[in-house]
């Protein structure tokens, strides 16, 4: 028997004798790309791409919904955010809560104080928060800070803690406010608490057409 | 030459002269790789490492908890303001997870961030005290080169249209660069004493590596 007739991973050797096998051909679930790693397959090793996918996302659909300037924050109340619905789609493994209790201006099942962050979904990653929030023109000088915070949205602000830098906002100008999460393994509360407010009504129609919430897996 | 003398990988041919090399012969790791762990090289062996325990991002920075802290205690000092001041970011323990980035900071107060090469999106903003109506403009900067467009704080925005308090741009980095933020332009905006514990509280510098 010749050697040429040896193949190895079914390949034989070509007409200069040699047999040359790439990583490609050894992987069972798919080619290496770059920044790819190595993972182990039920039957072998596959290489697939080391962005893992999340189902976890959080994003708000665009609606125009008018508040009840009666419905005034307070500090240490929580920021409420009108639902529209088509939000849902990205949110399975963070459950939206609605308002009430007395960290919320008003009770109702069409707005969000709170999201409750599944603890096995998001456990050891970290997930950055940003939510910009419209000016308010309840009153002239009106003005809130607000806050990223994790812990329940229904006791009071001490027991919470922050996970980012203040964000501040008045009558004319809205903000942005960041946050960095790291889920722990337990099912968690986030939500944007009021650190200062004045004069701050729950929202207009125009201020929920611009307000935009996401949370986005980045580790 | 006999196939029979042939190993690949120290696999012998089987009767049909067909040698099935694994990928990653088991002297090469350490443990056993149970379905959807990754390998990762600890020096001598591939190790097998858990999904959940896998660090796949490539890396963010995040300066910024709400702290309180006065900024006459940051290199700026008490001192009043003018355009081209570096402006000071106070975190007592940042977060950094990008490979060969660093942070300078003194007694909590960061002064730049040096970044290696690549791509990167980058959100900077804070919030100052104003002796009267007044607004300041910063964005962030190499050296005298300005990287980002501006963000604005004040209740007199009107020279920038009531721009955004967020400077914010993906820069292109293709050696190792160090970024401050600085002011670019302002109006009463009130001196190091008067700020108090403000930029603490409010200072964000988010970064993410794009690539």
């Amino acid at each position: 028997m010749s050697y040429r007739n040896i193949k190895v991973n079914s390949t034989s050797p070509d007409v200069s004798n040699d047999i040359s096998i790439a990583s490609t051909n050894l992987l069972d679930a798919g080619r290496a790309g770059v920044n790819c790693v190595l993972r182990k397959t039920s039957t072998g090793w596959g290489s697939p791409s080391c962005l893992k996918s999340y189902a976890g996302h959080l994003n708000f659909e665009e609606d125009t919904h008018g508040g009840n300037t009666n419905y005034r924050y307070d500090a240490e109340d929580n920021y409420c955010t009108r639902k529209a619905g088509g939000e849902y789609d990205l949110t399975l493994n963070i459950t939206f809560e609605n308002t009430d209790g007395i960290y919320a201006p008003l009770s109702n099942s069409s707005w969000v104080k709170s999201y409750l962050f599944n603890g096995t979904a998001f456990n050891n990653k970290k997930v950055l928060l940003k939510a910009v929030i419209g000016s308010n023109r309840v009153f002239v000088n009106s003005n809130y800070t607000i806050q990223w915070m994790t812990g329940n949205p229904d006791q009071t602000i001490t027991n919470s803690t922050p996970l980012g830098p203040m964000s501040y906002s008045n009558h004319e100008y809205g903000s942005i406010v960041y946050g960095l999460y790291t889920g722990s393994g337990t099912n968690e509360y986030v939500s944007i608490r009021f650190i200062d407010v004045y004069g701050c009504a729950i929202t207009t129609g125009a201020i929920s057409s611009i307000q935009s919430i996401t949370a986005k897996i980045i580790e | 030459m006999s196939h029979n003398k042939v190993t690949v990988a120290g696999q012998k041919p089987d009767a049909n002269g067909s040698i099935t090399v694994p990928f990653v012969s088991t002297d090469q790791i350490t443990g056993t790789p149970a379905t959807n762990d990754y390998l990762k090289w600890n020096g001598t062996y591939w190790e097998p490492t858990a999904n959940a325990s896998l660090t796949t991002g490539v890396g963010h920075i995040f300066i910024g908890q709400g702290e309180s802290d006065n900024y006459s205690n940051s290199p700026h000092g008490t001192g009043s303001f003018s355009a081209n001041n570096q402006i000071y970011f106070y975190d007592s323990s940042p977060v950094n997870t990008i490979t060969g980035a660093t942070i300078t900071s003194s007694s909590g107060w960061i002064s730049s961030i040096t970044l290696p090469a690549g791509d990167y999106l980058i959100h900077a903003k804070t919030l100052f005290e104003f002796s009267a109506d007044g607004y300041c403009l910063y964005a962030l900067y190499d050296g005298s080169t300005r990287l980002t467009p501006g963000g604005v704080v004040g209740e007199l925005r009107s020279p920038y249209n009531g721009g955004s308090d967020i400077a914010m741009g993906i820069i292109q980095l293709a050696s190792s660069t160090t970024i401050t933020i600085k002011i670019q332009a302002l109006s009463n905006v009130d001196n190091g004493t008067a700020q108090g514990t403000t930029p603490s509280k409010h200072n964000l510098i988010s970064i993410e590596k794009l690539s």
